[in-house]
Parts: C-alpha cells; structure tokens; sequence
C-alpha cells in the first residue's frame, strides 16, 4: 500500500506590521513640531515687519512733519505778506461804507489762498499745526478788515464831519446870534451820519461821536465866538459867557480874543486916521502940483495962474499946511530975480539922479525952487521927472532912460580929466543931455514912435552911440579952457573965453530960442511966446 | 481720521488730503504683522495640522488593515486547528484501512488538502512579505513628509533672520535720522527694507 506523505504546515499567520503607523503617528509628530515651529518663526517675520514699518514710518512722519511745518512757516509768512498786500490795494479803490468788501474779500480772496496753503501738509502735525495757523490767520483777517473798512469809514466820516463843522462853524462866523443853534443841528448832523454808517465799528462809532462831537462843537462856538468879538468885543465877550457855549471854549483864550479885538479896534481906527492922513496928503499934493502946473505952463494965461489968495482960500482938508506954505514960497519966488539957467542946470541934474535914486522928492525939488536954485523951467522938469519916477521906482520908459543914463550919462557929466567928479560943468552938460533925452521922447510919442527905441542899442534911434554922445561932451580945448578958466577965478585972472555954442541961433529948446552966444547962459534965450 | 480731516475743513477753509501720523505706521505695522505673520502662522499651523491629520489618518488606516491582518491570522489558525482535527481522523481512517477497508477518496482528500496548505503558506508569505515593504514605504513617505516640514520651517528660519536683520538696521537708521530730525534716508530705508521683505 502506498504510503501518501500528506504536507504539514504548523503555525501559519500573518504577522501586522506597525512600522507604517508608528512612522506616521511619529511623523505626525514632528511634522507638527516643525510646522508649529514655522509658525513661530512666520510670527516673528510679520512681527518684525511690522515693527520696522512702524519705526521708520513714525520717523518718516517726525521728518515730513518737520520739512512741512519748516516749509510753512515761510510759506505762511509770505502768504500773510501777500494777502495783507491785497488787501490794501483792494482798500484803496473800495468805497469805506461798503460792508460787502470785506466779506468778499474774505470769500474770494483769504479762503481760498488758506485753501491752497493746506495742500502742503501731508501729516497729522504738519496739518494741526497748518489748521491752527489758518484759523489764526483767518481770524486775523477778519478782524483787519473789518477794522480797516471801520478805520476807513471812520475816516470817510470824519472827513464829512470836517465837512458839517466848517460848514456849521463858517454859519456861525456869519452869524454869531446863532451859535447856539448851530451846535444843536450840528450834534443832530453828527449822530445821524455816525449812527447811518454801515461799516463803522462800535469802537469807532464811539470814538468818533466823543471826540469829533467835541471838536465840532469846539470849532463851531470858536467861530460864533471869534466872530462876535471882532464885530463887537463886548457883545462877544458876553456870548463866550453864555453857559451853553462857555463849555465848549478855553475862558483865556476869550480873553484873548477880546483883548486882541480891542487892539484891533484901535489899530483900526489908528489905520483909518492914517489913511485919511494920506487921502488928505495925496489930494494936497494933487492940488499944489495942479497949482505948479498952472503957475509954470505958458499955455496958461497969466490971469489964470494961480495967487497966494487963492491958495489961502483952499479948504483946510484940501491942502496941508506944509503945502500950503510951500505954494506960497514958490509963489513969492516968482517974484524974485530967477536963478541963473546954468547953475540951474548943474543944480537940477543932481537933483534928478536923486530922483533916479530915490532920495529926492517933491520936497526937495520945491526946496530948490523956493531957493531960487532951479529956474521955473527946471523946475517943471523935475516935477515932471518926479511923476514918472515915483518913490524911485519909475515907469518902464523912466526906468529904462535912468539905466541907460547910468553907463552913458558918466561920458558927460565926468568927462573932464583934470576935473573928475567935481566938475560942476559937466553936471550942466548932463542936465542938458537929459533935456534933449526928454526932447526926443516926447517928439518920438508925438510922431507915435516908440521912445524905448532911444535907449535900445539895436536901434537907429539909440542916443548912446558915440557920435550922439559925443555934441553933449566938452571937447579937450574946452576942458583946458575952464581949466584954466577955473584957475583964473582961483587967481584972480579974467576970464578965457566963451565956448563954443551947442545950439544954433534961433534953435527952440524946451519952449526958449537962442540968441547966440554963451548957449549956457540964460540971458541968451528968448521966451517962445504961442 | 475722518474726523480730524473734516475738522480742518471747517477750520481752514478745506484742503487738507488725508493726514500721515505715527498712529498711521502703527496700525500698519500692526496689519503688516498680522497679514505677513499671524496669519500666514495661522495658515502655517493649519496646513502642518492637517498634515498631522493625514499622517494619523495613514496611521489608522494601518492599524485597520494591521486588524485586517489579524483577522486573516485568526482564521489561518482557526483553519489549522480544523485540519489538525481531520488528520486525527486521517489517523482512524488509515487504521481501518490497515484492517482492510478501502477507501479511495480520502487519499484524494489528502491530495487536496495538501495543495491548499502549500497554497495558504505561500500566500501567507507573499502576504506577510507586502506588509513588510508597506511599512517600510509608509515609514519611507513619513520620513519624507518629515524632511519636507523641516525644509519648510529652516525657511521660516530664515526669514525670521532675515527679517531681524532688516528690522534692526531700519530701527537703527529710524533712530539715527530721529535724532537729527529725520531725514530722506528714514523713509527710504523703510521702503526698501520692506520691500526686500514682501519681495522674497
């Protein structure tokens, strides 16, 4: 029988294996350690981050905050220049009492310039700082221009108070019985214009009523006051005393006032005392130069000349007495033998510089005829001289012949070398040469001539030109002849001579003819009888 | 902030942009902190967590199939008591056989079984051999997970260094311009620090 071996197998069995498990449960582990682990370190990382961005960032502000609030300072500064600036160009063509310019200016000019300004400031400091510089500004603004308008209204409204108290006051100078009255219309006046202003501040309005109503008040009664007391010093000083207006003027300065008044009324009356002293002085002279005129001029009939009874009968305020008594002298120095016409030249000529200088008047000139000094004719002349010559300054044609006489005249009247100045004959040679002056003018005037044309150089008229000159200057013989003739008198000599005549037999000078012969002595002339 | 800007509004006019403070770089360094850190580490914890979740998964699912296993065993056993069982009536059949009785079929039985136990033992081998090299594979993968989070936390390391540094010279420079009241340096420093950091 066949022996069948059969398999034995002992103890079969799967074994489990925990290495996977156990590796994931540790992996586990340390895959959470490491994880956890990176979380930490993510922390820190974001911590750190978080920490450096705040650090520099806080420093990044305190930087832009420094650069921003450095910067706008200067802008601030320039930007308060500026709108100041503005602002008063806009005042100076802005009407005060207009409420409206402030405000728009505020609106349309400071506002926006804040606005602009606040775009610099980037941080929180910076625009704290900007926001309270700005607000400070803005109120600044506000208060300068409204106290600017205020000031400018204020301003304008006293300039209209100036106008209401002169206005008032010149009212009261016109009528002093209505001061009282004025200075109620013109506080009423006051008020009104102060309290209808707009743009005035409380301050101002104050200010202005306070002040400028005492000072109108002031100037209004001042001028009543004034006013009165020059019309009427008493009756002035008894308004100045009227309690309603005592208050508004300095007593002293009424005193003032009043003793001013007086004084015044004295130099008044003083004055007035002169001034009919010189009307009465200014019609004797009128009159005794009307009687001179009369007594000298041939055109006048001799039973038309003037008398001493005539004089005498004048009216007391129509002749001083001093001209009085000089109408007689000259009247009795008719009657007497005339003065030589030569040394009446040499007289006159000197008296005639003292006119063209100023030093002689009709006085004086009267004193020369009374004298018998000056002939009649002379006399006229000057007289005539002296009115075209008043008080030394002269009319421009009297004028313009004392200047040309001043350079041409020396050629004759010191013409004589051995003699100069004292040369007593040379003074008759410039009276003469004056005559022919006062000739020609008239003759130029008559034939409707310009007389100026004598003393221009330019002209052909011109008297100054050497060979015109030269007539009225002694030639050399006849300087050595009164020379000598001089000598002679001194020595007891007889005479040398005549000289030579400068006018012609039968020539007319200033209403004489000449006979010939000595033309300086007045015994050869002839009286032109018309 | 909003109301500060429109308090200066009413003060100045307008015109004030929105305002830069100390305040503003705190809150940013702050949110800076919390996105760039807290809630990346959030992030971080959260995926280590569930890889934690995975590997205890894997664990589990091991520990099921090592059951799995035990339970195969058990039956393997529970089989080879039967079969011991069958052969000692193997034994009695042969004895009758030895007293003359045939019984053809039971060698074949035994044919049978003997094939099934090379069968079972092979199998079990083969079995026991795959288990082995799972738990290696599986020990292999934990490893690997292991090296992978390590990796991952030595550059959070990193970082955290790089970070410092950066942190500190940013301070120092901060502190340095704050002394000379500040400086263009300051904001620079800032920026380009906090840009090498968000840039990496």
């Amino acid at each position: 029988m066949p022996n069948i071996h059969e398999l034995r197998t002992t103890d079969l069995g799967l074994t489990g294996n925990d290495r996977a498990s156990d590796s994931r449960q540790q992996g586990s582990r340390v895959i959470g350690n490491y994880y956890n682990q990176a979380a930490d370190d993510q922390r820190a990382v974001g911590r750190d981050l978080g920490e450096a961005i705040e650090v520099g960032g806080k420093a990044a502000v305190d930087y832009m905050d420094h650069t921003e609030i450095s910067n706008g300072m200067a802008r601030f500064a320039e930007l308060q220049l500026n709108l100041t600036q503005q602002w008063d160009e806009t005042l100076k063509g802005a009407d005060p009492n207009d409420p409206a310019v402030a405000a728009g200016f505020r609106d349309s000019v400071v506002e926006p310039a804040l606005e602009k300004f606040a775009g610099g400031f980037n941080t929180r400091k910076s625009q704290d700082w900007a926001m309270g510089r700005m607000a400070s500004m803005k109120d600044h603004f506000w208060r300068k221009t409204a106290a600017d308008q205020s000031t400018l209204a204020a301003v304008a409204v006293r300039d209209n108070i100036m106008t209401v108290a002169n206005t008032y006051s010149t009212s009261a100078a016109l009528d002093p019985a209505s001061t009282k009255e004025l200075l109620l219309q013109s506080r009423a006046d006051l008020t009104a214009l102060v309290e209808s202003s707009p743009t005035l501040s409380a301050e101002h309005r104050a200010r202005i009523l306070e002040d400028q109503g005492q000072r109108i008040a002031s100037q209004i009664v001042k001028a009543g006051i004034v006013s009165a007391i020059n019309q009427n010093p008493d009756a002035g000083l008894k308004l100045a005393r009227d309690p309603e207006l005592a208050k508004y003027i300095d007593g002293a300065e009424v005193n003032q006032f009043h003793a001013q008044a007086k004084r015044n009324e004295k130099a008044d009356a003083a004055l007035a005392r002169q001034l009919a002293r010189d009307a009465r002085e200014k019609q004797s002279d009128a009159n005794l130069t009307d009687i001179l005129q009369r007594l000298y001029d041939p055109d006048v009939p001799m039973d038309q000349k003037p008398t001493a009874k005539q004089i005498a009968q004048l009216p007391a305020d129509a002749m001083t007495p001093g001209d009085r008594i000089t109408a007689f002298r000259i009247l009795e120095s008719e009657t007497k033998p005339q003065a030589m016409a030569k040394t009446s030249a040499v007289e006159a000529n000197i008296a005639y510089k003292g006119i063209l200088d100023g030093t002689v008047g009709r006085e004086e000139i009267a004193k020369l005829k009374i004298e018998n000094k000056i002939t009649k004719e002379d006399h006229g002349f000057l007289m005539a001289q002296l009115r075209d010559f008043p008080d030394g300054d002269g009319t421009p044609l009297g004028k313009k012949r004392a200047g040309f006489l001043k350079y041409i005249g020396r050629q004759i009247d010191e013409s004589n070398p051995f003699t100069g100045k004292v040369d007593q004959t040379g003074g008759a040679h410039m009276w003469a040469f004056v005559q022919e002056l006062d000739r020609l003018e008239t003759k130029l005037k008559a034939e409707g001539k310009d007389p100026h044309s004598l003393y221009d150089p330019q002209s052909p008229d011109y008297m100054g030109k050497p060979e015109r000159v030269q007539p009225f200057k002694k030639t050399a013989a006849e300087q050595q002849a009164e020379f000598m003739r001089g000598v002679q008198n001194i020595t007891g000599g007889a005479p040398a001579g005549g000289a030579t005549s400068r006018y012609a037999v039968g020539e007319v000078v200033n209403g004489y003819r000449f006979n010939g012969g000595d033309w300086k002595d007045p015994a050869n002339y002839t009286k032109v009888e018309k | 902030m909003a109301s500060q800007n429109s308090s200066i509004a009413t003060a100045g006019g307008g015109g004030f942009g929105p305002a830069l403070s100390q305040e503003t770089f705190s809150l940013l360094g702050g949110a800076v902190s919390d996105i760039f850190g807290k809630s990346k580490a959030a992030a971080t914890e959260r995926q280590g967590l569930a890889l934690q979740a995975g590997q205890y998964r894997e664990a589990a699912a091991f520990a099921e199939e090592n059951a799995k296993y035990a339970k195969t065993s058990q039956q393997i056993a529970e089989y080879q008591v039967d079969r011991s069982n069958f052969q000692q009536l193997g034994t009695l059949g042969a004895d009758i056989g030895g007293a003359g009785f045939a019984n053809s079929g039971t060698a074949l039985y035994l044919m049978m079984d003997s094939a099934k136990q090379g069968d079972l033992a092979r199998s079990v081998v083969t079995q026991q051999g795959v288990i082995n090299i799972r738990g290696y594979e599986e020990q292999a993968k934990s490893y690997r997970n292991m090296a992978v989070a390590a990796d991952m936390a030595a550059r959070a390391a990193a970082k955290k260094k790089k970070s410092g540094l950066i942190g500190g010279i940013i301070k120092g420079i901060a502190a340095i311009a704050g002394t000379a009241v500040g400086g263009p340096a300051v904001g620079a420093a800032a920026g380009a620090g906090a840009g090498a950091l968000f840039g990496d």
